[in-house]
């Protein structure tokens, strides 16, 4: 009788200890459960991540929004910036008959030709998150007419952006937009270069929830 | 002396008197980079137009894209002319040119570009060369998105040309960081609005710079 009392207890106290430490358990995941970054953590990253909301004066573009690129971009990566490289030039001048005959006009009325130079980042994959495999570490470029309008990237900067490769002149060099890139910011969470109705709705959350959702597009 | 003043002040920072491609500054106040067409004929910018290298999806529009702004601004006059003497050139960019100087994948966000030089010989590229030349336009180059999918319509098209020929003619977009403001205008950024002759807005900017 003694025996089936202690076993009794024995079971009893199990239970207890078990119900304990699942409560433990559950309120321990709910704390590391990560909750989106506050506004005030926002504005303080802005300073060191901003949002290209202009565009260039002499043209005329339209906007696009980040899931439009990821649905275009050949790849979505997830890089580190490893450096900056010296910008290139490349000549438009012998891209099709009417470039050549505007060149030729130009050239001889003495009026200057356009050559634009690109800035260039060399970026470390971290993983691709969709689309096509890409190299170790690839060239990211923009023109660099559009610097000040498309984010400039500092080294260690992470990035969460679509891309694609560059042919003809720029055969090597894969090519981002503000439209279709965000910041990794406080390792785990992202902030967007361009500011639009999605941003509103991711800025400051996970990293995981930004993966989820590029994965989830079919 | 106090009217003087009061008259220095007001010179120094009365309204934007036309909204200019390129300002110093902090947005939305800031210093005026004046462009200007050089050549004027009777107090009229004067431009010298040709379209022959204009691709079938925009000859069509272009007649009427061209005669835009001097039909509602007392303040421009355009001829025709033969592409080896014109002033303002448009033309269809192929798709490599396009893909290779705005990059892919962003490529198709460009719509179109205005190329003005100075009668310095100064390419036109960012408020720095601007400020650097002599700040009247001798030349324009305008070229057109070969992907004309991404235009709604063929009223889009001659709204683009006439935005365009707007930059040529010094015009700044209307509802840009500097001065924004929400009257219609042919020189806003994004879009096609609907209509495109120039409106109240932009005849006033013009009365404003010529």
């Amino acid at each position: 009788m003694s025996i089936l009392k202690n076993k009794g207890l024995w079971i009893g106290g199990l239970i207890v200890v078990i119900a304990i430490a699942v409560i433990i358990g559950f309120q321990v995941l709910g704390k590391t459960k990560l909750q989106p970054l506050s506004p005030e953590r926002i504005a303080e990253l802005r300073e060191q991540y901003p949002a290209y909301n202009e565009d260039p004066e002499f043209v005329t573009m339209k906007s696009s929004s980040f899931m439009e690129i990821v649905d275009i971009a050949e790849t979505v990566i997830i890089g580190e910036v490893i450096s900056e490289l010296p910008p290139y030039e490349v000549d438009l001048g012998k891209l099709g008959e009417v470039h050549e005959k505007i060149g030729e006009k130009q050239a001889s009325q003495g009026l200057p030709v356009y050559k634009p130079s690109f800035v260039q980042y060399e970026v470390q994959v971290e993983k691709v998150i969709r689309g096509e495999p890409v190299k170790d570490t690839i060239l990211l470029a923009y023109n660099s007419d559009f610097v000040g309008y498309e984010p400039k990237l500092e080294k260690g900067m992470k990035i969460v952006s679509g891309v694609s490769a560059g042919q003809e002149l720029h055969e090597g060099k894969h090519f981002f937009t503000r439209f279709g890139t965000y910041y990794i910011v406080d390792d785990h969470y992202v902030l967007s270069a361009v500011d639009d109705s999605y941003s509103k709705l991711m800025n400051g959350q996970t990293l995981d929830s930004l993966i989820n959702e590029i994965v989830a597009r079919k | 002396m106090m009217l003087l003043c009061a008259c220095f002040v007001l010179a120094n920072y009365a309204p934007v008197k036309a909204h200019e491609i390129y300002y110093e500054g902090t947005p939305p106040n800031g210093t005026a980079i004046v462009l200007k067409w050089n050549k004027l004929s009777s107090g009229k910018a004067h431009l010298e137009m040709n379209g022959d290298y204009l691709s079938s999806s925009y000859s069509g529009q272009y007649a009427t894209a061209a005669i835009m702004w001097p039909t509602y601004s007392s303040k421009v006059k355009v001829d025709q002319a033969s592409f080896s003497s014109s002033t303002v050139d448009l033309a269809t960019a192929t798709e490599s040119y396009w893909n290779n100087r705005f990059g892919y994948l962003i490529s198709r966000n460009y719509l179109g570009i205005c190329d003005a030089t100075t009668t310095d010989n100064v390419l036109i590229t960012s408020p720095q060369t601007a400020k650097n030349s002599s700040k009247k336009i001798k030349h324009a180059s305008i070229y057109l998105t070969p992907f004309t999918s991404d235009l709604e319509s063929n009223n889009h098209k001659i709204q683009l040309m006439v935005h365009e020929i707007g930059h040529a003619l010094g015009l700044g977009h209307s509802d840009a960081e500097f001065y924004p403001s929400t009257a219609d205008s042919v020189m806003k950024r994004y879009g096609y609005h609907g209509y495109y002759p120039p409106r109240t807005h932009d005849i006033n900017d013009l009365n404003n710079k010529y």
